[in-house]
């Protein structure tokens, strides 16, 4: 009993200490799981971010990142946005059955699966950057550089999937496109009398990303869409 | 001898702190938590099984020498940017669905939490560009577990203990986990609410209606609420102060019902109509962690009451007719 309570005194004594190392290891946790979203919310046209986000983002990098906390948590924000989807057309076969599109409700299922699938799409468009730099990049020496950075970024990514899709289509040669499904506003919805997923509401994007996905000639060795093919 | 006035206030907030911070808690409410996101993680797991070779297979999407290299420059690793063959990521999943399943029961919660949440924090690493927020709100879930003993309630462990572990008086660990999962949640709503304020959608009232009318979120056609434009726009804005000061409403005893109700309802509509059902359901488990575990004892004694009833609770029915 005597002992117990030797025991007992000493976890008294030590709870301090203890809890002012748990303490400080909140405060840090606390500090990593604000800084990506503090970062993320504070951007502008003109900054990356408030100078002290960026600061403490930095400091956190190794915590914030590999533990997965790098969210900047803006669900459905700024703005409600239009959809991005992945659509295949194959070039060899009849153009009835020739498209294809990712996400797909009927052939993605469960849900989980679909919106894998969605964000898939959603993440390369993200990451797809115009084939040349615009004007003012050209101008500028760091503009230029982040843009070629981030252009070979998106080609990796171009390059992963479409090894994927040859596979998957064994060869064949196909067409890569970016569609945009915009949101349409309560009159263009009851107004015109527009369904959700009228197919005139699907727009290809423009070559934002050609030559890799432009239609040069369809067949020719030259064509890009040979070299994705083939690739 | 009188203690000057400041020493007396940094000794109050400190001690203020500490029972924030270390009171000993029961583990009730994170075992119903433990549940909720052993069972997501493994399903998880069974989604990316089903077309494996497609995820994680040498000719995937985003095969593992495209995302590692992706992710050069920055402090993520995963193990599965190591193999790609088709029966090693077979195993891997494998093994991570089996883990989840004992953390949903509770078996060997100790090492089986953090090993579900190493195994899904591996495959974020390896899955992204497919991610989106049930993988944030998952392996934050399982990494606040992690630290406290969920398994001490509902449990394979707590079974095998022969109903010591039931009866141990609380942990402080389970109070840092419960107090860190719910700062994290203050942190993702007051974001996601300052994100908000950065769009005019969300002040002039209409983005109740663009989020309805996303076809390709659409699980369940709430399209003719948008002839109603007052309730939109009280949906928008219901939503958008809800979210800005839910870290402030949530901790009052008196607001915290409101608050938690309001979750439920947008996390609800959010599985029922955007098509994102685990995710909703994550979202509402995760506000749970703001019911105190003498409370979610309470609510299991009584459902347990309900399904099967004691000899006492006959006896009682029994003195209640005859009076």
């Amino acid at each position: 009993m005597a002992a117990d309570r030797g025991k007992g005194n000493r976890q008294q004594s030590a709870a301090p200490l203890v809890h002012g190392i748990l303490s400080l290891l909140i405060a840090l946790h606390l500090a990593g799981i604000v800084a990506e979203p503090l970062r993320f919310f504070s951007r502008s046209p003109v900054l990356e971010g408030a100078p002290y986000a960026l600061s403490l983002r930095r400091w956190m990098a190794p915590y914030v990142e590999f533990f997965y906390w790098d969210h900047g948590y803006f669900f459905f924000a700024p703005n409600p946005g239009p959809n991005h989807l992945l659509e295949v057309t194959r070039l060899d076969s009849d153009p009835s059955e020739a498209s294809s599109r990712w996400p797909d409700r009927q052939r993605h299922w469960p849900r989980l699966d679909y919106h894998r699938h969605f964000m898939l799409a959603e993440f390369y468009h993200g990451l797809a950057v115009a084939p040349q730099p615009d004007p003012q990049e050209v101008q500028r020496p760091d503009l230029l550089a982040r843009w070629e950075a981030d252009r070979q970024r998106f080609l990796a990514i171009d390059r992963s999937i479409r090894r994927h899709l040859d596979e998957e289509l064994e060869g064949r040669s196909y067409r890569l496109d970016r569609i945009e499904h915009p949101l349409p506003d309560p009159d263009q919805f009851f107004g015109d009398r527009l369904r959700l997923d009228d197919p005139r509401s699907y727009q290809v994007l423009p070559d934002a990303m050609a030559p890799a996905t432009t239609l040069v000639a369809p067949g020719s060795p030259s064509s890009p869409v040979m070299e994705g093919a083939k690739r | 001898m009188n203690e000057p006035l400041w020493r007396r206030r940094v000794t109050g907030v400190w001690q203020a702190w500490s029972e924030f911070w270390f009171a000993p808690a029961m583990a009730d409410t994170l075992a119903v938590l433990r549940i909720g996101t052993g069972l997501m993680l493994a399903y998880m797991h069974l989604i990316w099984w089903m077309r494996i070779d497609a995820w994680m297979g040498a000719t995937s999407w985003l095969d593992r020498h495209t995302i590692a290299q992706f992710h050069s420059q920055e402090y993520k690793w995963s193990w599965l940017w190591w193999f790609d063959h088709p029966i090693g990521i077979r195993v891997h999943q494998m093994v991570a669905i089996a883990l989840s399943l004992m953390m949903a029961i509770g078996w060997k919660t100790r090492w089986s939490v953090p090993l579900s949440w190493w195994m899904g924090l591996m495959v974020a690493h390896r899955m992204t560009g497919m991610l989106f927020g049930l993988d944030q709100i998952v392996i934050l879930l399982a990494a606040y577990l992690s630290v406290g003993r969920s398994g001490d309630r509902w449990s394979i462990d707590s079974r095998q203990s022969g109903g010591s572990l039931e009866s141990e008086p609380g942990s402080s660990w389970n109070r840092i986990a419960t107090r860190l999962i719910q700062t994290h949640l203050c942190v993702i709503y007051l974001f996601g609410g300052l994100g908000k304020l950065r769009g005019g959608m969300w002040w002039d009232g209409s983005a109740a209606w663009y989020a309805l009318a996303s076809y390709e979120y659409q699980s369940l056609d709430l399209t003719w609420l948008g002839r109603y434009p007052m309730m939109v726009s009280l949906a928008t804005h219901a939503t958008l102060f809800w979210e800005l000061f839910y870290c402030a409403l949530v901790w009052p005893r008196s607001t915290r019902p409101w608050v938690l109700s309001m979750a439920m309802a947008v996390h609800a509509g959010i599985a029922i109509a955007l098509g994102m059902v685990t995710f909703g359901v994550m979202m509402m488990l995760a506000n749970l962690a703001f019911i105190e575990p003498e409370v979610m004892r309470r609510i299991f004694r009584g459902v347990r009451r309900w399904l099967a009833p004691g000899p006492s609770d006959t006896a009682t029915q029994n003195a209640q007719v005859r009076r």
